[in-house]
């Protein structure tokens, strides 16, 4: 197994950093899975190309959560040295992917509503500040 | 947004309270100041702006962490234990991170049809 630095952007760092304030068990989770995929011990499913997406075939998806419902999603892709991540969020209305396609400039123009309605939708509010 | 410039006394939004809540509810208005002697001390918002400025600021800070990328650029590799410490865990939930789980579970076809997941209970 190939030992790998994490090298979170800023904006997935925001992302735990969120979830540190609203839900610490699943940022802890999520950083205990980190340290998984790090040490090679966990893998991913790779991401495609989609028309709601964009292109994302060269990331991978991670799935995390609590009592057994993945919830979340890390979103990463690999490096020779790093594991990048890009985003950690909620899979409801696929909002995690859509911030990943917006934050890497791949987010299709009809896609934004999307990406809108995901970031205000009622389970978000459910939970307070919108993870 | 209609702000209502007025100031309520403290009086006036006790006496009132139920119908300056059920006032939020037509959707117009958003916010109304309380203060002693007229000086705008307080407010009271609906809900519906309360949450949407918290989504502005979770905008904000998304738009922040997203230019801080474009600016800086760099990366900055960690270890697990270093990301756990800059993302505001104590040092002893880092150390004991993994121990409040029985153990890792893959999880199959759930959701949106992934084959390969890790979850497992609280």
């Amino acid at each position: 197994m190939t030992q790998r630095k994490l090298d979170p952007s800023a904006a997935a760092r925001a992302d735990i950093e969120r979830l540190v304030r609203h839900d610490r068990q699943l940022a802890k989770r999520v950083v205990h899975v980190l340290g998984l995929l790090a040490s090679g011990k966990v893998t991913g499913k790779a991401l495609a190309e989609s028309a709601k997406y964009g292109d994302l075939s060269d990331h991978y998806k991670l799935y995390v959560g609590l009592a057994g419902r993945p919830t979340h999603r890390i979103v990463y892709r690999v490096t020779p040295a790093t594991i990048r991540v890009e985003a950690v969020g909620s899979r409801d209305l696929g909002l995690v992917y859509l911030e990943v396609s917006q934050r890497l400039g791949r987010l299709p123009a009809e896609s934004l509503s999307a990406l809108n309605d995901a970031r205000r939708s009622p389970k978000r509010k459910r939970r307070g500040l919108g993870l | 947004m209609e702000i209502v410039p007025e100031v309520l006394s403290i009086r006036e939004a006790r006496d009132g309270l139920s119908r300056l809540v059920a006032d939020f509810n037509d959707g117009e208005t958003k916010v109304r100041v309380i203060g002693a002697h007229r000086r705008p001390q307080a407010v009271l918002m609906s809900a519906d702006v309360l949450q949407g400025l918290l989504q502005s600021l979770e905008d904000l800070e998304d738009l922040v962490a997203v230019m801080g990328d474009r600016d800086g650029g760099e990366s900055m590799p960690m270890s697990v234990e270093e990301l756990g410490l800059a993302v505001g865990l104590s040092a002893d939930e880092v150390g004991a991170l993994g121990q409040d789980t029985e153990s890792f579970e893959v999880v199959g076809n759930c959701l949106d049809g992934a084959e390969l997941g890790v979850a497992s209970s609280r």
